[in-house]
């Protein structure tokens, strides 16, 4: 099924694994490789396209940044990054950063997945373990001897 | 004599150990507190869940982040979040040697970089390999070297050397895999004589050569991408890719002839800024192309050089032209009995304001129609799009 607007654009249907659907410009949608190959082959033709790995709340985010990045071709590269910035600061209320990773990776989507991972880097670098951890819930399985052995044997990365 | 850094004691040990005890709560650090924000929760109840998000990524995507740090130390440091990290970064195909991060212990460096790729796993192929030397941070030969060697024993790809400051390493002159190579600060004078069967990119920023340098089908059969900045001191340079599709140049007028002489060139883009001395491009020939960036921000008496450069873009059908190049031809040549160099032109672009040495200038310039109407050519004017554009680059 496609939809042409008064501009004659292509209209895609996405639908989330929650089962909300998205209506977008088919180069808006175009901006994944997996949707655009998808297109290709033909398999938007049957209603709308779905998309089992990604809920509602994340694609209506990655729709906003497949957006903006179809809309800007022309655009300064310095205003197009500070929208970046605010994106995923904005972004990160709504839906975890890791849950954008894995749909911009699902999604094929390189600015994005690439964009999310420098966040996420940039939020690692500088920070002591105990601070990543407690940033991320991640729970310390080793006994303090297991912690010593390692922590001794990367000593130089903490030097 | 290398230290022992075991002896530096990190408060988090400490907290560590209280924290798997008593499996008590952490003390709250102000982002903790942020992120319980009540309003927050009751939004969206995904993230104050106590879950794990991040040690559930796939170890493709935590390599891929892992990929954007700085420098893999930090990448090894994240063995201690927990079992799951332990063995994490040592299968991690993209590396960073950074010496700027190992200034407050120098010797570290090198001890760092030597664990890492002796820990590494040695099924899992490099991707890329950036090696960033440092004034502060004395190194032996032998040691880059190794680390060099290990890069191309591994298949690598991508590498990347800034800070040189030395000859180019010679391991990597064979290297068979090379796909994309940056170099910054390194004497290239070698590298005509190197064999790069696949690379596609070279990239080359503040490198000095003696003599010659040569970019041919015989040393560099695919590559398409060719950025030359700053490079200087020796006496010609020849380049004849048939692949090449991209090449830019930021000269000081010190790299000597320049011969360009590239088939399939679609974007050439040449930048001089604040020298007074234009680029010598004896001989340029470029017969595909589309795009020519000419973003010269200062130069004077070399209207000479500067036509025969005009006249070497002569096929593009876009062109760039700063408002100081317009400047210079209009103050020092006649037009009357020329032709426009362009003859496929269907967009000029002007760019108004610059970066040169005075920037103010770029502003006061007014724009010389009668130019803008000789390089647009009589035949067909209205068939060319001009474009006067605010100068969109910093000063």
């Amino acid at each position: 099924m496609s939809i042409t607007t008064e501009n004659n654009e292509k209209m895609i249907t996405l639908m989330s694994s929650d089962g909300e659907e998205f209506v977008v410009e088919e180069a808006v949608a175009a901006q994944s490789q997996t949707i655009k190959h998808l297109i290709e082959d033909g398999c938007s033709t049957e209603g709308s396209i779905p998309l089992p790995n990604v809920t509602g709340r994340v694609l209506s985010e990655v729709i906003q940044y497949c957006k903006k990045h179809s809309s800007s071709d022309d655009k300064e590269e310095k205003e197009l990054e500070a929208w970046d910035a605010e994106f995923v600061k904005a972004a990160d209320d709504h839906v975890a950063l890791t849950d954008l990773m894995m749909a911009a990776n699902f999604l094929d989507i390189k600015g994005l997945l690439d964009l999310v991972a420098q966040t996420l880097a940039n939020m690692i670098t500088g920070k002591s373990p105990e601070e990543v951890r407690r940033m991320w819930n991640i729970k310390n399985d080793f006994t303090p001897e297991e912690a010593e052995k390692v922590r001794k044997e990367n000593q130089w990365a903490f030097e | 004599l290398l230290s022992s850094p075991c002896t530096v004691q990190s408060p988090f040990e400490l907290v560590y150990i209280t924290a798997t005890k008593g499996k008590c709560k952490t003390p709250k650090s102000p982002l903790k507190a942020k992120m319980e924000n009540p309003k927050r929760k009751r939004e969206e109840p995904a993230k104050g869940d106590g879950k794990d998000r991040l040690s559930d990524l796939e170890d493709a995507l935590i390599h891929h982040i892992f990929s954007f740090l700085p420098d893999t130390k930090f990448a090894a440091r994240t063995s201690v979040l927990s079992k799951r990290w332990k063995n994490l970064w040592i299968s991690l195909p993209d590396l960073t040697f950074d010496a700027s991060f190992y200034r407050r212990s120098p010797s570290s460096f090198e001890n760092f970089v030597r664990y890492a790729l002796l820990r590494r796993d040695k099924n899992t192929n490099l991707c890329s390999f950036h090696f960033c030397l440092d004034n502060f941070i004395v190194n032996e030969a032998a040691f880059r070297d190794w680390g060099i060697n290990y890069a191309v024993a591994h298949g690598v790809r991508h590498v990347d050397l800034s800070h040189w400051e030395h000859f180019m390493p010679s391991g990597l002159l064979g290297c068979r895999t090379l796909e994309t190579l940056k170099l910054s600060g390194v004497d290239v004078s070698d590298l005509s004589s190197a064999c790069f069967g696949v690379l596609t990119s070279l990239h080359l920023t503040s490198c000095e050569f003696d003599g010659g340098l040569e970019f041919k089908d015989s040393s560099f059969p695919n590559l398409a991408n060719l950025h030359m900045h700053n490079v200087c001191g020796g006496v010609s340079v020849e380049i004849s890719g048939s692949k090449l599709v991209y090449f830019e140049m930021e000269g000081e007028g010190k790299e000597g002839e320049v011969r360009l002489c590239a088939p399939n060139l679609q974007h050439f883009k040449y930048s001089l800024e604040d020298s007074d001395c234009l680029t010598d491009f004896v001989d340029i020939d470029l017969p595909s192309l589309q795009r020519a960036e000419l973003l010269v921000y200062y130069c004077v008496d070399q209207e000479h050089e500067m036509l025969r450069l005009l006249n070497g873009i002569c096929n593009a059908k876009c062109a760039t032209l700063t408002v100081y190049l317009l400047e210079v031809l209009n103050f020092s040549w006649s037009f009357d009995c020329e032709t426009s160099p362009f003859h496929n032109l269907t967009s000029l672009k002007l760019l108004v304001g610059g970066r040169g040495r005075d920037p103010s200038l770029g502003f006061r310039l007014k724009i010389p129609y009668e130019i803008v109407t000789y390089l647009i050519g009589a035949a067909h004017p209205e068939d060319v799009d001009l474009i006067i554009e605010e100068d969109k680059y910093n000063w």
